[in-house]
């Protein structure tokens, strides 16, 4: 079902890091910090459970300071890969680098470069924000005297500093995703994985929690993993992308790349019940003499549309648009069902899943 | 590990239901049982002697004798009372038993017939108690009558001497003859290295009873914490933190024994203060026998949040398992008052080799030999246990 050649890009094109990414100083030390040596390397990440391969060889490269979009639709095996990246998991197959440390020979090294904000709001709801991030403090094995610092930082990061004595349990959700982060900050881990942070939050939540992000990346130069289902979002925060279903890699690269195939435009064509009527041969029929022309080329259906809509992709928006007047002048229908689209992540996500991103598994 | 104990501790702190159900319940168990309870054990062993009313209708030396062999006996509490006394006081269950000794009683012995009582019997009372009484109550008449035919036979005896110095020999004898009839020189022995017989206070066996039975509620209160954990990601979170599995098992579990732990001492102490329950004289020895118990409840949980898959199961499972435990290990009915081979079942349920344990030092006075075994057999049982759990335990679902 993947078209076209997205599916080989998989590992390819790691792009060089973006010129601001100092190693912190206090940053848990790596032990290979050349700028170019990709901070996470995973190679063919396979995944069964029963007899349902669930992550089929996966392999993924993160460059320092990179903000990678990790996308998928609904049970598409991204959780599932990030478990196996941070060693919650044990991969059935493949190897995972994390900065050249190898996470299965050597777990604990590798683990303290690795934070994770889990899909899940992972936090103890009775206990307040400052009681949970001592928790995960010492759960990383952060010195004592260290502590207390971090928590006033990564709360600050996250903006909750005037709430931190609060139960959990007492926060809207966006504040709670925000404390979910917040915890997976506290070792400042050179690569941190967020899945799906975003999920339930506000505008304004969401907002906070992308200029964190971008503040993480620039004051630290951490690299981040980050997986949601809102595109828009990701297209504004990511430098690169890679998209999965069925726990295959379908396609990789940055917002350019990947669109590059798309073309110019996209035209969405749904005729009225009545002009249907008037087609020799249907919605087939046009789909067919569209077809023909070099420069369209139509795109599989997708579950949300209606069923008498036709996607098209034009390598040239100005041709393809005098193509549809000519052919719908022949067959007398009106100009009124089409809608014209620039190519986005969401469409590429059309294309190669025949799913929206946001529809359910 | 100690920031794992801090956090599990202050999560169950905050969570009412299970302080409730772990420390509050057992307390109300205790002192509302122990209430209802207290007359039925007051019926067994130091606790009092049965009561007994004798009804003298005949009058006579013959009644007036049984009245006395019946009260030297030492085993019963015996007073005499009028007939509508006797029969409201075994109509309230304030006596299991009354003894009639109907008008003639004398005279019929006199004539050499048989002796005639009537018993009048609480109809709630236990088979066990009352026949035994009976049997031994009429050993009792049939000696006063026995003793009293001799006497009339030596005084007719008497009467026919013309002597004086034999008839003071008969007169001797007859005074003489109600010891020799009545006295058994008995002594009572145990068999070589058996412990004494003692029965446990109400409370001695209210407190050790729903302590051991509380402390497995550690069973559901943990597998529910950790099918907490595993749905709310936390586990994932910890998995991915630079510390090895066992670890964070064992930061899991080792919470719980101390809860445990502090169950026994919350409730003994309790006993101790509200209800004066006496520990015995060494009560350190319920020390190491308290740890093994909590092991085999934490190993327990460990088990249950290995094979169940929702938090429902979890509740579900653990109580009924926790309660039938319970009852087999004779924490809710002690196990005086149960059929041999209840007890036998007893002694191979792990509640019920605690149970024995502590009443073993609370009760009998036992020091640390006593309670080794039983501590070392619940330490086995929560090593199987353990063992069993762990293969399957996942952190995430
Ligand atoms: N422990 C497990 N046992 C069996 N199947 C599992 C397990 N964990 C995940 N799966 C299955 O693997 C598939 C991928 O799950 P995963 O959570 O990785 O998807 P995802 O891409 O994160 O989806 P979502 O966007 O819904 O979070 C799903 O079909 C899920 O049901
Ligand atoms: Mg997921």
């Amino acid at each position: 079902m993947a078209p076209v050649e997205a599916s080989a890009a998989a590992t390819a094109a790691a792009p060089a890091a973006p010129e601001k990414a100092p190693a912190a100083a206090d940053q848990a030390e790596a032990p290979d910090g050349g700028l170019d040596a990709p901070v996470l390397l995973a190679e063919g990440l396979t995944k069964r459970f029963g007899d349902r391969t669930v992550v089929d060889g996966i392999s993924l490269r993160v460059g320092v300071g990179e903000i990678v979009g990790f996308l998928g639709p609904n049970g598409a095996g991204k959780s599932t890969s990030i478990a196996m990246l941070t060693g919650a998991l044990r991969p059935d197959a493949g190897t995972v680098r994390v900065a050249g440390v190898d996470l299965a020979a050597e777990p604990r090294r590798a683990k303290r470069l690795i934070g994770v904000v889990p899909q899940e709001i992972a936090l103890y709801p009775s206990l307040t924000a400052r009681q949970n991030l001592r928790f995960f403090a010492g759960a990383y094995r952060l010195p004592a005297g260290l502590r207390r610092e971090r928590i006033a930082w990564a709360l600050d990061v996250v903006d909750l500093a005037d709430r931190a004595d609060d139960r959990v349990s007492a926060y809207s959700g966006g504040m709670q995703r925000r404390v979910n982060i917040a915890a997976a900050l506290l070792h400042r881990p050179r690569l941190l994985f967020m899945d799906e942070p975003t999920v339930g939050v506000d505008a304004q939540s969401r907002n906070q929690i992308f200029e964190a992000v971008l503040r993480l990346r620039d004051e630290l130069g951490m690299a981040v993993v980050y997986t949601s289902h809102y595109m828009p979002e990701v297209e504004r925060l990511c430098d690169r992308f890679v998209v999965v279903d069925g726990g295959r890699v379908l396609a990789a690269g940055t917002h350019r790349e990947l669109l590059r195939p798309l073309g110019e435009g996209l035209l969405e064509w749904a005729p009225t019940g009545a002009e249907l009527a008037r087609l020799p041969d249907g919605l087939e029929g046009l789909a067919a003499r569209l077809a023909r022309h070099g420069d369209l080329q139509v795109l599989p259906p997708s579950a949300g549309d209606g069923p008498a809509t036709l996607r098209l992709r034009a390598g040239r928006m100005s041709d393809a648009l005098h193509e549809v007047a000519q052919i719908a002048a022949d067959h007398g229908i009106g100009l009124g069902g089409i809608r014209l689209g620039r190519p986005d992540l969401e469409s590429l996500f059309l294309t190669l899943t025949g799913r929206h991103v946001r529809d359910g598994a | 590990m100690f920031t794992m104990l801090q956090k599990e501790l202050r999560v169950l702190l905050a969570d009412r239901g299970a302080m409730i159900t772990l420390f509050l319940s057992p307390i109300m168990f205790i002192t509302v049982m122990s209430l209802a309870l207290g007359s039925s054990f007051s019926h067994l062993g130091a606790a009092g002697k049965i009561s007994v009313s004798v009804v003298d209708l005949d009058g006579g030396a013959a009644a007036r004798s049984l009245l006395g062999a019946l009260s030297s006996t030492g085993e019963l509490q015996v007073a005499g009372r009028t007939e509508a006394q006797a029969e409201a006081r075994v109509k309230a269950g304030t006596d299991a038993f009354a003894v009639v000794v109907p008008a003639g009683f004398e005279q019929r012995i006199e004539q050499g017939a048989a002796p005639s009582v009537r018993y009048v019997v609480d109809p709630s009372a236990a088979r066990q108690v009352v026949d035994p009484l009976e049997a031994a109550i009429n050993a009792v008449v049939l000696s006063v009558s026995a003793e009293t035919r001799t006497g009339f036979a030596l005084d007719r005896l008497a009467a026919g001497q013309s002597d004086p110095a034999v008839r003071a020999a008969v007169a001797a004898e007859i005074a003489g003859l109600s010891r020799a009839a009545r006295t058994v020189d008995a002594t009572t022995a145990l068999p070589p290295g058996s412990k004494a017989v003692r029965y446990p206070t109400v409370y001695q066996q209210n407190v050790p009873g729903y302590a051991v039975m509380y402390v497995f509620f550690v069973v559901t209160v943990m597998a529910g914490s950790i099918l907490a954990e595993r749905r709310e990601g936390t586990f994932r979170r910890l998995l991915s933190a630079p510390m090895p599995r066992w670890q964070l098992l064992l930061g899991k579990v080792a919470p719980y024994l101390v809860v445990a732990l502090a169950q026994v001492a919350v409730l003994l102490a309790f006993g101790r203060l509200v209800f004066g329950m006496k520990l015995g004289a060494h009560p350190l020895a319920l020390l190491p026998l308290s740890a093994a118990l909590a092991c085999c409840a934490a190993a327990l949980g460990l088990l249950l949040a290995s094979f169940a898959r929702t938090e429902a199961q979890v509740n579900g499972l653990g109580t009924v398992v926790v309660l039938v435990l319970a009852a087999l290990g004779g924490c809710m009915v002690p196990g005086v008052f149960m059929p041999q081979f209840m007890r036998d079942i007893a002694d191979f349920v792990p509640q019920g080799i605690a149970l024995n344990g502590y009443q073993d030092v609370l009760v009998r006075g036992g020091g640390l030999g006593t309670v080794l075994p039983g501590t070392g057999v619940l330490l086995g049982i929560a090593t199987v246990l353990f063992l069993l759990a762990v293969p399957r335990f996942r952190f995430v679902r």
